[in-house]
């Protein structure tokens, strides 16, 4: 008797679910946030539909203020997978430049983020996306479903869920709802690094700790990623090793300090650190129960 | 095989075994190979024997017990706390462990020395080892590379080993105190140090950089000056300091 | 147990080779607020040591807050989730928790306890390996633990751990933990529920949780995390059935490479076995197992793979591929186990989409033979199921499906349905056998009426009257709103002077009497329609009140709209699409509406269209708005 191990299982129950939103959707699209989540369901993808490339392309909504390293990773990712890469910006957003630094991150995120995604979908007609959320990320994603349905205004109505029982998926909807899927619910955090490592897969430098030149922020160190960060009359960045455990917009993002510059020393400090992957992220302070309120709103 | 780092009590169980060995009629050599003692050792552990018996043999401890060194009272750590994170005696590019020892004398009347100052310095993880510069020269590493191109020209202008200076800034984790440090090398590995509750700024760097006696050469780790457009000017006018950064990552090996 | 810091601290790399090979346990916990169910996940979360750090510390500022164990570590906090039930203090939906250890990842479903969340309860453990039923050693086997014993032997669970916890406050009794075996045991024959463990527990003190307790010598069995660690999940079992894949997506990159996409049910698949693809019955041979990462010499029940054939045969997604010699079987009526999930109740003879693996088709319950009380298991009559109700029904399908009983296969024997109007998943099933066709299914009597077509056309039929002036826009209008309607699939028909003037209406004219006479064939006409279930749409000047009304009054409350596409002489004149205004002027028509004939306006109509102010398009979408008001459409 063959016993499959748990992330065999993991992977398996995640390429029946992509194949499932291809079969039974009319034009999917896969989230890329550059991240590690989108580097394990990048590679998902893959597996499902190979020897094709998958059959959708790749929307990155781009906030204009990613780091520079998830740039040139994602781009030459796109090349090398040889998917279709979607780069959306909110144009409203460019001409009133709204940044984190003039606008706070609140409003930076809702309207360059949350409104660049509706956006996007409703600019190409997406029907059903993939995103790399877990459930294991935060408190409110514990009963989120694999197939979360959005409205036509891209909301989530909490009573509007459908169960998923065994491996069935009701994919039916009315014209102009949509489907956001996570084909990554039941994934820990733990799972995806091991996962990354045992599949060697290519994940964005910052992620290993280095020497980078980072400024204070409340507490938080930020790194100087180019020369639109504003810094105080007479500060100089420190150049310090650091690493990222999360990666977003790159004022709002945090770093920590750390040695660990390989997989293995990466996971290590994970499970010997205990501070939340989301600490690292600005955002999620803002207010409580942020994600819910956020999710509600349409952003992801 | 270093016995350097053996306890007392496995050393001394070795020197028996040698002198056992050595009963048996095995030359120095082979109880040398045996017990991992150099031969001297093994020499001088039979000497003893011959001399005193077995009660001879056995090495005494070395060193003071633990908790038993010399530390300095809490009056005295407070004020040297003080010193560094004030600014350091003027015309000095930061505080070295004999300014510390003034301040010590004048403001306390204590006469410690400067030994005992940076043994302190390793207790309070400020003390910090020069890198291993010269011996970069004309390596085929990234390292050596980086020292040919960028510090060998600077280096040929300041050929005076007073003119040379190498340093950083860094955050040290201490328990109980915010502390970023700005730490120097000057000749000889002489340690100058400044402390600061926040990350130091322009000001800082120029003050310290502005009293070294120039020309001079300093190889600087850990900030990025050109941010700062000031910095950045005020540098680009000095013309006879040179600041060399320190490349990310470059993996320097201290002496 | 947990992950040992020291391993990983010292040597990461052996301590993540030794998580390479970790199973995987899927289990619920049933129990409610009450009998420790949340205190006991919260402490196997907690004890798993994967906890962040800023969890711990929000949960216990949180204990202190909303805690129930005064201001002590409250672990029931730790899984409560969505902002608006903090404050209730009591979870509602499935929440999925996550922990590990050196054995195994474990995945939790964690469902509510009480009777309405029924739905809940079985939507969790239809994917769960194992279950945990949570008993009260104070309170004993209650109605609660029937009704979650009923539900798991309903969906067929192979592992029940009976946790008899809060054994702290019963003196940790050998005597009382007896009684409570012998009686569940009595219980559980009846249910036909075998592998059972009983576990003495006290979730908040620790006892036999992770460590066994020193309060209860006489108890030697297991630990629960002993038991969740090691108990054998269904894999070998699944691998000897016999080979079902469910092909989801047929996979043609090129000419050359044909591959049937889909997750392993049951049973093992090498290269060279000879298959059977139901429910059309050809065979053929698989030639490769297709994987990303290089083809296999074998798959087993649970992989994702692409199978490659020998022969050209033609295969669909829903198709099923077994193995040749026990193949899934195919029929098109059943009897079921039905949960209902849904505030709308079941009616038999309503046609449902049923969703069988990657099958979908049109399903309708012809009888529900009888209802089964979740806490008596007493078998009811009953002419509908409700929300959470559980019924043994028969089930006819639009076509036949290839299929397995459920108690021999949770993937090819366990279906949705699904409404074919709001697209909501409104119930859950488990088929048991085919019927053969020999045997009496008549559709359960339903008179053919209009509620019986409109059913079968998934909408409530009305008669949407555009009246106003010649050029007002009723025509364009209502055309509009016709392509609208279809578009999201309603049945429709439009009923206006080009299609009626000409036909039906070809003796009449237009003196008052005539156009009375016009609106009267027109307003019956309609009327028929409704019956048969259409949403009719009447554009037509129909300038007077009482002929309105008289149409109005045929039909029954709320399937009457009119609309008024309200247009100012002046306006309608300019536009003259067909130049009847011109000819009216010039005296070459006769009794025009608007020249010389009276039109009399809605004084209350149902939908007002100011069609000066808004263009076609917006009118349309603001008719569509109404019907949605009035819950006409979804």
């Amino acid at each position: 008797m063959t016993s499959l191990t748990h992330l065999q299982r993991l992977e398996a129950e995640s390429i029946q679910i992509m194949r499932e939103v291809v079969a039974e959707t009319e034009n999917p699209v896969m989230l890329y946030s550059v991240g590690k989540d989108s580097a394990v369901m990048l590679h998902l993808a893959r597996k499902a539909f190979a020897p094709s490339p998958p059959p959708f392309p790749l929307l990155h909504v781009d906030t204009r203020w990613k780091f520079q390293a998830m740039y040139d990773f994602r781009d030459k990712m796109a090349e090398d997978i040889g998917m279709d890469l979607i780069v959306h910006i909110n144009p409203e957003g460019v001409e009133k430049d709204i940044n984190p630094f003039t606008h706070g991150s609140a409003i930076h995120t809702d309207v360059m983020k949350t409104e660049g995604l509706k956006q996007a979908l409703d600019k190409y007609g997406f029907d059903a996306a993939f995103g790399g959320a877990r459930r294991d990320e935060e408190k409110s994603r514990a009963k989120e479903r694999v197939f979360s349905f959005r409205t036509a205004q891209h909301r989530w109505d909490p009573k509007n869920q459908r169960p998923e029982l065994w491996k069935l998926y009701n994919t039916r909807k009315h014209p102009k709802e949509s489907i956001r899927v996570f084909p990554l619910s039941n994934w820990t955090e733990l799972d995806i690094w091991q996962y990354i490592h045992l599949q060697n897969i290519p994940i964005v430098p910052l992620y290993y700790a280095a020497e980078r030149p980072v400024v204070e922020r409340d507490g938080a160190l930020i790194m100087v990623d180019d020369d639109r960060m504003p810094l105080e009359p007479g500060e100089v960045p420190m150049m310090r090793k650091v690493r990222f455990r999360t990666l977003g917009c790159y004022p709002l993002t945090g770093a920590v300090e750390s040695e660990a510059d390989t997989l293995p020393a990466i996971i290590q400090e994970m499970l010997l650190t205990k501070t939340s992957e989301r600490q690292g992220r600005v955002i999620d302070h803002d207010s409580s129960a942020s994600m819910e309120k956020k999710k509600q709103e349409g952003y992801f | 095989m270093s016995t350097k780092h053996l306890s007392p009590e496995v050393l001394s169980e070795r020197r028996k075994k040698a002198v056992r060995l050595r009963l048996d009629g095995h030359t120095v050599a082979v109880a040398s190979q045996q017990t991992g003692l150099s031969a001297p050792t093994v020499s001088a552990a039979w000497k003893a024997f011959r001399e005193g018996g077995w009660a001879a043999v056995p090495v005494k401890p070395r060193g003071r017990s633990k908790g038993q060194g010399n530390t300095l009272s809490a009056a005295a750590q407070a004020l040297l706390w003080d010193g560094l994170y004030a600014p350091a005696p003027r015309r000095m590019p930061g505080w070295s462990s004999a300014a510390l020892a003034d301040l010590a004398n004048e403001r306390l009347g204590l006469r410690l020395t400067q030994r005992a100052i940076e043994h302190w310095w390793e207790t309070e993880e400020l003390k910090h080892y020069p890198w291993a510069l010269a011996a970069l020269a004309k390596k085929r590493t990234l390292a050596g590379r980086w020292f040919d191109k960028a510090v060998a020209p600077a280096f040929l202008r300041c050929q005076n080993a007073e003119q040379r200076w190498q340093g950083g800034v860094r955050r040290v984790a201490h328990a109980h105190r915010a502390l970023y440090q700005i730490y120097l090398h000057g000749v000889r590995g002489k340690l100058y140090m400044r402390c600061f509750e926040h990350p130091p700024t322009a000001c800082d760097y120029q003050t310290m950089l502005s009293r070294l006696t120039q020309p001079a050469v300093v190889v600087f780790h850990g900030a990025m000056f050109s941010a700062n457009q000031e910095l950045a000017e005020w540098l680009a006018s000095q013309t006879s300091l040179t600041v060399v950064a320190v490349p990310a990552d470059l993996g320097l090996e201290h002496r | 147990m947990s992950h040992s810091s020291g391993l990983i601290a010292e040597d990461i790399e052996g301590y993540l080779k030794s998580h390479e090979h970790k199973g995987l346990l899927r289990f619920i916990t049933c129990g409610s607020v009450d009998d420790g169910k949340s205190t006991l996940i919260g402490r196997l979360l907690f004890e798993s040591k994967l906890l962040f750090e800023d969890q711990l510390a929000a949960i216990e500022a949180d204990s202190k807050k909303y805690g129930t164990q005064g201001g002590d570590m409250d672990f029931a906090l730790l899984v409560d989730g969505l902002a608006a039930e903090r404050e209730q203090g009591i979870t509602i939906d499935v929440a999925y928790r996550f922990f590990s250890t050196e054995k195994r990842k474990f995945i939790v479903a964690d469902t509510p306890g009480h009777e309405q969340y029924t739905r809940n309860m079985v939507t969790g453990a239809s994917t769960a390996d194992a279950a945990i039923l949570m008993v009260d050693a104070r309170h004993g086997i209650l109605t609660q633990t029937r009704r979650h014993s009923f539900l798991m032997s309903l969906m067929g669970m192979r592992h029940i751990i009976v946790a008899i916890n809060k054994m702290d406050l019963v003196d940790y009794s050998k005597a009382r933990y007896d009684q409570i075996v012998d009686e569940y045991r009595g219980f559980a024959k009846q249910l036909g529920l075998e592998n059972i463990t009983f576990i003495p527990m006290s979730a908040l003190k620790g006892d036999n949780v992770i460590e066994h307790s020193a309060k209860m010598p006489w108890y030697h069995g297991t630990t629960l995390m002993g038991y969740l660690e090691t108990v054998e999940v269904d894999d070998e079992r699944l691998q000897r059935s016999p080979f079902r894949m469910p092909v989801q997506w047929v996979n043609r990159p090129n000419l050359d490479f044909r591959g049937f996409t889909g997750m392993i049910a049951s049973g093992v698949v090498r290269p060279g076995d000879q298959i059977r693809v139901q429910p059309s019955g050809k065979t053929s041979t698989v030639s490769r197992i297709y994987t990303f990462d290089g083809d296999l010499d074998e798959a087993v029940a649970g992989q994702s793979i692409t199978l490659l054939l020998d022969d050209e045969i033609d295969i669909s997604r829903g198709d099923i591929i077994s193995g040749i010699d026990q193949p899934a079987h195919t029929a098109d009526q059943f009897e079921t186990t039905l949960v209902w999930m849904h505030d709308a109740p079941l009616l038999p003879g309503r046609p449902y989409l049923m969703k069988l693996g990657t099958q979908t088709v049109t399903a309708t319950v012809t009888d529900i033979k009888y209802q089964v009380n979740v806490n008596t298991l007493e078998h009811t009559a009953g002419k509908q199921l409700d929300l959470n109700g559980i019924g043994v029904c028969t089930i006819s399908l639009s076509r036949a499906v290839a299929f397995d009983a459920y108690k021999d296969n949770q993937d090819t024997g366990g279906f949705i349905l699904i409404d074919r109007m709001t697209n909501n998943t409104v119930g859950a099933g488990m088929l048991h056998f085919a019927l053969r066709r020999s045997q009496n299914i008549h559709m359960q009597h339903v008179d053919i009426d209009k509620q019986a077509r409109a059913l079968a056309k998934g909408q409530k039929p009305a008669v949407l009257w555009f009246t106003g002036l010649s050029g007002a826009g009723k025509s364009t209008i209502a055309n509009l709103v016709e392509k609208k309607l279809f578009g999201s699939g309603q049945h429709t028909y439009l009923l206006d002077g080009d299609n009626v003037r000409h036909g039906l209406n070809r003796d009449l004219g237009f003196t008052d009497a005539d156009r009375v006479e016009n609106v009267r064939r027109v307003a019956e006409t309609a009327k028929l329609m409704v019956d048969a279930g259409l949403i009719v749409m009447s554009a037509f000047i129909s300038p007077f009140r009482s002929e309105r009304q008289l149409a109005r009054d045929l039909l029954e409350e709320g399937e009457f709209i009119e609309i008024y596409v309200d247009a100012p002489l002046d306006v309608v004149e300019a536009r003259d699409p067909k130049g009847l205004y011109k000819k009216a002027r010039r005296g070459e028509l006769k009794n025009f509406t608007g020249i010389d004939s009276a039109y009399e306006a809605p004084q209350a109509p149902d939908v007002h269209l100011k069609t000066a102010e808004m263009n076609a398009e917006e009118a349309a979408d603001a008719v569509i708005d109404a019907l949605r008001e009035r819950g006409l459409i979804s």
